[in-house]
C-alpha cells in the first residue's frame, strides 16, 4: 500500500521539497530564536507521532505511536502530550522536549477524543464504547474518575479557565457540558446529527460542534446551554477552529474548509484547498490555521486573514490530529 | 475512523459489546484509501469526452448499464449495472467540468461487488506532456467491507485495499484502451 501512496502524493513531494529547502536557508539565520508553535500530528495508518516546526514547516522529529493514533492533547505549557490509541485501549504521554514516549496508560474501550486540563491534569479521555468521559491522572497514570456522556463520545474540549468540559456525544446527537471539578452535568444540549469534533471559543463564550451526518456546526452559547445557531457547510464536517473573528471547519468528503463569522454565522468561503482535511487548529497568535489532510498526507498552513495556503509539509500516513494539536513550544526545549 | 458507521453498524456495535463486554476490545475499522493514475495518450479534452457524463460509465470493463437520475447535477445519482451480475447506486457529489473532475459517493456499496463501504471518490483529467497527453487520477477513500471487529479475510482491511485498487486499475487501463485505439 505504500507504494501506492506514494505514488499518488507525486504532485506534493516537488512543493514540499522547495518549501523545506528554503525552511533550511530561513533556519541557519533563526537558530537561536524564540520557540514559535509546534503541531503535534498523529498519523494514524503510518502509527506515529510527528513534530512540526510550524514557522519553517518542516517536520522535525517523528516517533512510533502504535495502536491507530487519532486522538492528540498537549498540556498548556507544551511539556506534554497526549495521544489516544485507540487500537491498542490506551493513551501514549509524550515528553515534548525529549521527543520521547514516557508513559502509557491502560484505559480500555476506545480511546478517542483527548484532552487536558489546563493546570496540567487530569488528561480527559472520551471512551467510545463505555460512553464516558475518563479522568486520567497524568502522574500516577491511572483513571481517577468518569463522567457519564451520552453514546459514543468523540470530541472533547476544556474551557480556558478549566472550569468547564464538554463533549460531543456522537451516537446521541448531543453536547455535553460539564463541570469539570465535580463532573456535575450542567447540560445535555441537542446538536445535529452525529457531533464530532467541539472546541470552544477563544473567548470561551460559544462552543462548535461539526455534525458529520447533517453537514452542518452547531454554535452552542456556552453559558446558556442553547444553540444560537445552525451553520451550513461541506460535506462530512469533521471539526471546527475559531480565530480572528471566523471558524473555520474542515469538511472531509467535500474537500474543502468552509469559513464563516463567527459572530453572524454568515459564509466567508468555502476554500477548495483540502483532501479529506481532518484535524484543524490555530497558532499561538490566531494569525494561521493548520490542517490534517487526511489523503494527501499533507499539514497544511493556511493565512487565517488572506485565506490562503502559504505552507504544506509531508507527514506520515493517515495524518487526523483530532484535538488541539498546536502548541508553543516548550521553552525548555528552545534549541 | 468513527465518524461515519451507519446506524446498522452501530446497533450491530452495540449488540455485540452487550453479549460480549469483556472483549470490547479493539476499536472499529478505520478508513482506507487507494490511488491510481495513468498517462493517457491523448490530449485532455478528448479523455473527458469519455468520462464527463456521469450517466455512462461504460468506458469500465465491469459496468454494463448505467442510468443518472439528474445527468451531471449534483446531487444525481447513477445506477450500476454490473457486467457480473447485481447493481449498486452512486451519488455524484461535486462536478466541476473546467477542472476536469468530478467526486461521487456510495453510501451502501454492495460487498459481492465491491469488498468496502462507505465509499468515496475522485477521478481528474490533468494536462500531461504541454497537453499533448493526459494524466488521469482516480483516488477513492471507504472503509473495509465488514464494519466490526474480526472481518473475514474477503472482507477485511487489506481486501478492501486490494479490491478497490483492482476496480480502479481496471477502469483506468480501459479508459486508456479505449481513448488511445479511438474508439
Amino acid at each position: 500500500m505504500s507504494g501506492r501512496l506514494l505514488r499518488l502524493a507525486g504532485a506534493a513531494p516537488r512543493r514540499a521539497a522547495a518549501l523545506s529547502l528554503s525552511a533550511l536557508l530561513l533556519g541557519a539565520g533563526v537558530s537561536g530564536a524564540a520557540a514559535g508553535d509546534v503541531a503535534y500530528v498523529t498519523s494514524q495508518e503510518a502509527g506515529s507521532l510527528s513534530f512540526v516546526d510550524l514557522d519553517t514547516m518542516t517536520v522535525e522529529k517523528t516517533i512510533a505511536v502504535p495502536g491507530k493514533p487519532a486522538g492528540i492533547a498537549v498540556s498548556r505549557d507544551g511539556t506534554r502530550a497526549y495521544v489516544s490509541q485507540p487500537d491498542s485501549q490506551q493513551i501514549a504521554i509524550v515528553d515534548t522536549a525529549k521527543r520521547e514516549v514516557v508513559g502509557e496508560v491502560k484505559v480500555g474501550g476506545g480511546p478517542l477524543g483527548i484532552a487536558v486540563h489546563p493546570s496540567g491534569s487530569p488528561v480527559y479521555v472520551a471512551d467510545w464504547y463505555s460512553h464516558r468521559l475518563l479522568l486520567v491522572d497524568p502522574e500516577s497514570r491511572k483513571v481517577v474518575g468518569d463522567f457519564e456522556t451520552g453514546q459514543s463520545p468523540s470530541g472533547v474540549a476544556v474551557s480556558a479557565d478549566g472550569n468547564v468540559v464538554v463533549t460531543a456525544d456522537r451516537d446521541s446527537n448531543q453536547i455535553s457540558f460539564f463541570a469539570a471539578k465535580t463532573g456535575e452535568v450542567i447540560a445535555r444540549v441537542v446538536a445535529g446529527e452525529r457531533p464530532f469534533g467541539v472546541a470552544f471559543s477563544p473567548d470561551g463564550t460559544r462552543v462548535y460542534a461539526a455534525n458529520v451526518g447533517s453537514d452542518s456546526v452547531s454554535v452552542v452559547d456556552a453559558r446558556g446551554h442553547f444553540v444560537l445557531r445552525t451553520v451550513p457547510v461541506g460535506s462530512h464536517p469533521y471539526d471546527a477552529v475559531e480565530t480572528t473573528g471566523k471558524v473555520f471547519v474542515t469538511d472531509q468528503y467535500g474537500g474543502t474548509l468552509t469559513v464563516f463569522d463567527a459572530e453572524s454565522g454568515e459564509r466567508i468561503g468555502q476554500l477548495d484547498c483540502c483532501d479529506y482535511p481532518e484535524g484543524i487548529a490555530s497558532g499561538s497568535d490566531g494569525r494561521f490555521v493548520y490542517v490534517a489532510n487526511w489523503f494527501a498526507n499533507t499539514l497544511l498552513k493556511l493565512d487565517a486573514g488572506s485565506l490562503e495556503v502559504v505552507g504544506s509539509v509531508d507527514v506520515p500516513d493517515g495524518p487526523r490530529a483530532f484535538g488541539a494539536f498546536v502548541r508553543a513550544a516548550p521553552t525548555a526545549a528552545a534549541k | 475512523m468513527f465518524e461515519k458507521s451507519v446506524f446498522t453498524k452501530l446497533a450491530a456495535f452495540a449488540v455485540a459489546l452487550m453479549i460480549l463486554p469483556g472483549i470490547a476490545a479493539a476499536h472499529g475499522p478505520t478508513r482506507q484509501k487507494a490511488s491510481e493514475s495513468i498517462t493517457i495518450d491523448a490530449a485532455p479534452d478528448k479523455v473527458w469526452a469519455v468520462i464527463q457524463n456521469f450517466g455512462d460509465m461504460s468506458w469500465h470493463p465491469r459496468i454494463a448499464m448505467t442510468d443518472a437520475t439528474k445527468g451531471n447535477e449534483k446531487g444525481s445519482v447513477r445506477t450500476l449495472g454490473f457486467t457480473s451480475g447485481g447493481m449498486m447506486e452512486e451519488e455524484l457529489s461535486k462536478y466541476d467540468a473546467d477542472k476536469m473532475s468530478y467526486s461521487t459517493f456510495i453510501g451502501h456499496v454492495n460487498v459481492d461487488l465491491l469488498p468496502a463501504t462507505n465509499y468515496s471518490s475522485t477521478i481528474t483529467v490533468k494536462p500531461a506532456d504541454g497537453g499533448a497527453k493526459s494524466d488521469v487520477t482516480w483516488r477513492a477513500a471507504f472503509y473495509r467491507g465488514y464494519p466490526n471487529n474480526e472481518p473475514p479475510a474477503n472482507l477485511n482491511d487489506e481486501a478492501s485495499v486490494k479490491g478497490v485498487t483492482e476496480f480502479i486499475t481496471e477502469g483506468l487501463e480501459s479508459l486508456k484502451n479505449k481513448v488511445e485505439s479511438g474508439s
